[in-house]
């Protein structure tokens, strides 16, 4: 019965995620349609300067965190360039100069790099952290134990073995 | 070696210092000893007297299991009983500081005994006119303050001068009485009886023992020396003792009248001490000689042997009591006592026994009880007899003594077997009733009955036969191995010794053996609540020892207020197990550490309030619990530290990708804002 209810929920959660990405696909898909209208040196660079988004959504890695983080940084690394580009005056001539400029690739393609780095170093790191607190616990539970045997004695020993023995 | 150890070796002579004084007066001196004194389990040896050098005496030194006559002895160190030896002195002596025991100084016996086996036959004229006076004025006086000497026998007579001319009958205070009399000295009553369970008797006991003594002495042998005890008896009962023992002796008319009135086996027809004294006028009217046990009109067939003496038919009941149940039971000794001995009482009764034996056949006891009940119907005035023992009506407790000096098994079990029933308190009630005389003769009622309850217990420490043995032997000293040979008599001469013992021994010992313990409970009040707790517990366990502990601090508050360092050092030793229940190391160190601080005091009380040990105990207790659950938990929280690393890299991945998620909305809007400001501004 809790199997097929946790079934149920799942599915439930995987519809509801379904339509939240439709929406956001179906405004990208607008808002790409009016900036290839209205500003196409713009969308130009950006849709080139997004390629990591692309291939990382493409390969569909199921891991959303780690899309949404490759997004925003490879976003957070096209927003300058663009910035730039409308500085100069947003115009196709403009934009081909700064796609051929390796630093304008740096910005854009770095901010996906240190996406890629944060996904795979962090949670390496936050396990490392979890593994010390649990030796640190285990240590501390060993050096718990040592003590109540040699305040207790031998037979303690015995004893806890068939209370553990009981217990399970 | 101790003094009691020495009682049991044999005579030799050896040169020791000194020994210890008696009432300030008399050195006993156990290096000379005088072995031709000496009968049964005491020993004798030469005393001094401190203020006259010339003047020589002998000293009896009980040995710890000896009834002490105690009546008597008061009687002759009151007054002097001519005819007699002197009683001096009697009392506690204290050989060395453990070694005590009871000793009682009697003048000495210069002239030697008038007679040994294999002496000539005395004269007449000696026997009627100096060993006859003699005894009966000494029982005369003993019987007057209603005491029996119960030891008139030709090797008890002696001179008390150099000269041998004043005789003087010998001791018979330092042991059980009668149990120093050959078998054929015992008047029919006794004669059947174990020689510890004679009892004091009657006056008319001592009378017939002076028949027999005149027989011995005049034919210069023991009379009916090549018979047994048993061929004696039923030759008494069936010609009568007068006929029975002087059978192919010549005695002169005047003897022969004498022994003819005093040989008389009716107590009530026998001569008195006064007759006796006087039997010059008494032998005018010719004393009429027994004729042994009375006869039935008819026959009772038993072991193919045809009776028709009741007493005889006891007697040989006695000896095959499968034998006698099975008369019992086929009715055939009923019809004999109603029709041949025409007893309807006795016929009545031994009804009552063969229904009671029918409809309890399992039994073996019941069986031996019945035949008992038969054979007591059948020999009203004989002795009690019960499987293996037989004994007189008071003599209950100096056969208990024996038993355990013996170490006889048999004994003890027939012995336990007949307190732990009811039948010694039927029959006393029984004979009582009948007979007021009777009614002195037993064991005191409520003795029985605190005996009967004892041994619903016997397995019990503090009851049991033991404890019998000092409820039925009230002056008896305490028989424990540790304090044996210290003639210990209260709770606190045995705290006083036990003390000394275990001093010596470095606490090693036990204080409460079933010996000590039934000694102690006997004497001391109010230790049943300790004796229940004995009970529920099992000898060796904490609780066991913690009580022995806590019955020893109270007796030492009662008995015994200084201070006890041998009993410390012994609760030191019996406390060890109590620590070893203590599980944590800690707590034991401190309780030790306690122990040994109050230690000091020598006080077991305040040891015990000190270590407060059964507090300590449960503290102790709900701590390992306490312990125990802790760990319990922190296995259970390791075993799943160990086997979470999965769960904790699945954690740490979505946590991370939470953190990176974060990270990159934040380089997101900061990059906005930056540019905004940047490239707008």
């Amino acid at each position: 019965m809790a199997k097929n209810a946790d079934k149920a929920n799942k599915s439930a959660k995987a519809a509801g995620g379904n339509v939240g990405q439709n929406i956001a696909l179906f405004w990208v898909l607008i808002l790409s349609g009016l900036g290839i209208v209205f500003i196409p040196p713009t969308m130009l660079v950006l849709i080139a300067g997004m390629i990591p988004s692309f291939v990382a959504l493409l390969l569909n890695t199921d891991r959303s965190g780690s899309l949404a983080a490759m997004l925003a940084f490879n976003l957070a690394g096209v927003i300058p360039v663009i910035g730039i580009l409308w500085e100069r005056g947003q115009t196709f001539h403009e934009a081909f100069k700064i796609l051929s400029d390796v630093y304008m690739w740096l910005a854009m393609l770095g901010g996906a790099g240190v996406a890629l780095f944060l996904a795979w170093a962090v949670p390496v790191i936050v396990f490392s952290t979890y593994e010390l607190q649990a030796r640190a616990s285990l240590a501390k539970l060993n050096k718990q134990r040592t003590k109540l045997v040699e305040e207790w004695g031998g037979q303690f020993v015995s004893d806890m073995k068939e209370v553990s023995r009981r217990q399970r | 070696m101790t003094v009691a150890e020495k009682i049991d070796k044999p005579t030799e002579s050896s040169t020791a210092s000194a020994g210890p004084v008696l009432a300030g007066r008399f050195r006993i001196d156990l290096s000379r000893r005088l072995g031709d004194l000496e009968s049964g389990a005491n020993m004798v040896v030469q005393a001094t007297d401190v203020q006259d050098s010339s003047a020589k005496y002998f000293a009896v030194v009980s040995n710890p299991y000896s009834s002490f006559r105690r009546a008597m002895a008061q009687a002759m160190t009151e007054s002097h009983i001519p005819g007699m030896v002197d009683l001096l002195a009697h009392g506690k002596v204290q050989f060395s500081e453990t070694d005590i025991c009871y000793v009682s100084v009697f003048d000495m016996l210069r002239g030697g005994g008038l007679y040994r086996e294999g002496d000539a036959p005395l004269e007449e004229n000696t026997v009627l006119d100096l060993v006859l006076p003699t005894v009966m004025a000494c029982l005369q006086n003993l019987h007057k303050s209603g005491l029996t000497h119960r030891g008139i026998r030709a090797g008890n007579l002696f001179f008390a001068d150099d000269s041998r001319i004043e005789l003087l009958l010998g001791e018979a205070v330092t042991a059980a009485p009668g149990s120093a009399q050959p078998d054929v000295y015992e008047p029919l009553q006794s004669a059947m009886a174990h020689p510890m369970g004679r009892g004091n008797g009657t006056p008319a006991d001592d009378i017939y023992a002076v028949g027999v003594l005149m027989l011995h002495l005049l034919g210069g042998r023991l009379p009916a020396a090549d018979l047994s005890a048993d061929e004696i008896y039923m030759k008494k009962l069936e010609l009568g003792s007068f006929a029975a023992l002087t059978e192919g002796m010549i005695l002169s008319t005047r003897v022969s009248d004498v022994l003819a009135g005093v040989l008389q086996d009716d107590p009530k027809r026998r001569w008195d001490a006064e007759t006796l004294l006087h039997w010059r006028e008494a032998i005018g009217e010719t004393p009429r000689r027994g004729r042994g046990d009375r006869h039935a009109f008819g026959k009772i067939l038993f072991q193919s042997e045809e009776y028709s003496s009741p007493r005889l038919l006891a007697h040989a009941m006695t000896r095959k009591p499968k034998a006698a149940l099975e008369l019992i039971e086929n009715g055939k000794l009923v019809k004999w006592v109603k029709g041949a001995l025409r007893d309807e009482d006795a016929a009545t009764r031994i009804e009552q026994i063969q229904a009671s034996a029918a409809s309890s056949r399992s039994d073996k006891r019941f069986d031996t009880a019945a035949v008992t009940q038969a054979v007591r119907l059948l020999d009203p005035d004989g002795v009690f007899w019960y499987r293996d023992v037989a004994f007189c009506r008071g003599a209950l407790g100096p056969l208990l003594l024996w038993a355990f000096q013996n170490d006889d098994t048999e004994m003890k079990k027939a012995l336990t077997d007949l307190l732990e029933s009811s039948l010694l308190q039927t029959v006393s009630i029984e004979e009582a009733r009948a007979s007021k005389d009777r009614h002195v003769e037993w064991v005191p009622e409520s003795a029985l009955i605190s005996c009967y309850n004892y041994m619903k217990q016997k397995r019990d420490v503090g009851y049991g036969l033991e404890r019998c043995l000092y409820e039925l032997n009230p002056k008896s000293p305490c028989l424990s191995p540790l304090v044996l040979g210290s003639h210990v008599r209260n709770v606190s001469e045995f705290i006083e010794i036990a003390e000394k013992k275990l001093i010596s021994s470095n606490g090693q010992g036990n204080p409460f053996d079933r010996h000590a313990a039934a000694f102690i409970t006997s004497k001391a009040k109010g230790l049943d609540k300790y004796l229940r707790m004995f009970a529920a517990n099992a000898p060796g366990t904490s609780v066991h020892a913690l009580v022995q502990i806590k019955l020893f601090a109270k007796l030492q508050a009662v008995a015994h207020p200084g201070p006890l360092p041998g009993f410390c050092r012994w609760m030191e030793e019996t406390q060890k197990p109590i620590l070893l229940k203590i599980r944590s190391r800690l707590r034991r160190e401190v309780v030790n550490q306690k122990f040994q601080e109050a230690k000091k005091s020598g006080n077991l009380a305040a040891i015990l309030s000190e270590t407060d040990i059964e507090r300590q105990l449960i503290e102790d207790t709900r701590e390992y619990e306490n312990a125990l659950a802790t760990a319990g938990e922190a296995e259970r929280v390791a075993a799943y530290l160990e086997g979470a690393s999965e769960q904790r890299k699945q954690e740490a991945a979505l946590y991370g990708s939470w953190i990176t998620s974060v990270l990159a909305i934040t380089s997101l809007v900061t990059s906005m804002v930056v540019s905004a400001l940047y490239f707008l501004g």
